[in-house]
């Protein structure tokens, strides 16, 4: 089982770089990068962070990719 | 880009080449290499210079420390000590064996296990790092 997300989506509806948000998240472009695309699954507190960010719910950001 | 991340990229870069030159010369011309003692000393000199440097770099530039300690480099550096210890213990293991049979002085294999325990998680960070997966 794979993680899917909505973060482009969602990074892009609030008018973010990748770089934007994660100086707002505090955490390098490249990992914003990474969970974008599906190669890195973030940390319970990063995901809560980033779907803070950009203002939805973690639930609405990530979903199981079955 | 990152200045702390370059910087820690250039320096398992440099441990990387530096313990395989070492290594090298251990195998293809042991003459060349000096006084153990003496590389023994400029490698804990290097180590604590290395430290002074990250330190100072953390103390002066936080807020891009903090973006290169992130997750995904910790995840990263992880798997590169988990990588390490597994080629540790594998080349432990051929020491052993050849010591054991008298083929290795167990000097000689004591210092050789010091080259994957170096070498292996640096390899993992640069290849990481220039995969755009460490900072």
């Amino acid at each position: 089982m794979k993680l899917g997300n909505n973060l482009r989506k969602y990074r892009k509806e609030r008018g973010l770089t990748q770089a934007g948000l994660a100086e707002l998240t505090k955490v390098s472009r490249k990992t914003i990068n990474t969970v974008e695309n599906g190669v890195f699954v973030p940390s319970t507190v990063l995901a809560l962070s980033i779907a803070k960010v950009v203002g939805t719910s973690v639930e609405e950001l990530f979903y199981l990719d079955s | 880009m990152n200045v702390f991340a370059t910087a820690r990229f250039y320096l398992h870069l440099g441990l990387l080449l530096g313990i395989s030159v070492l290594l090298i010369c251990i195998l293809v011309a042991p003459t060349l290499i000096p006084n153990g003692l003496f590389l023994y000393t400029l490698s804990i000199a290097i180590a604590l210079i290395g430290a002074a440097v990250f330190w100072a770099l953390a103390y002066f530039r936080p807020v891009e420390a903090d973006a290169a300690n992130d997750e995904l480099v910790q995840f990263s550096e992880q798997k590169s000590v988990i990588l390490g210890y597994w080629a540790t213990l594998a080349v432990f293991m051929v020491m052993a064996g050849l010591t054991l049979t008298d083929n290795l002085d167990a000097r000689i294999a004591f210092y050789f296990l010091g080259f994957p325990l170096g070498i292996i998680p640096s390899i993992y960070m640069v290849i990481a790092f220039m995969r755009g997966r460490a900072g």
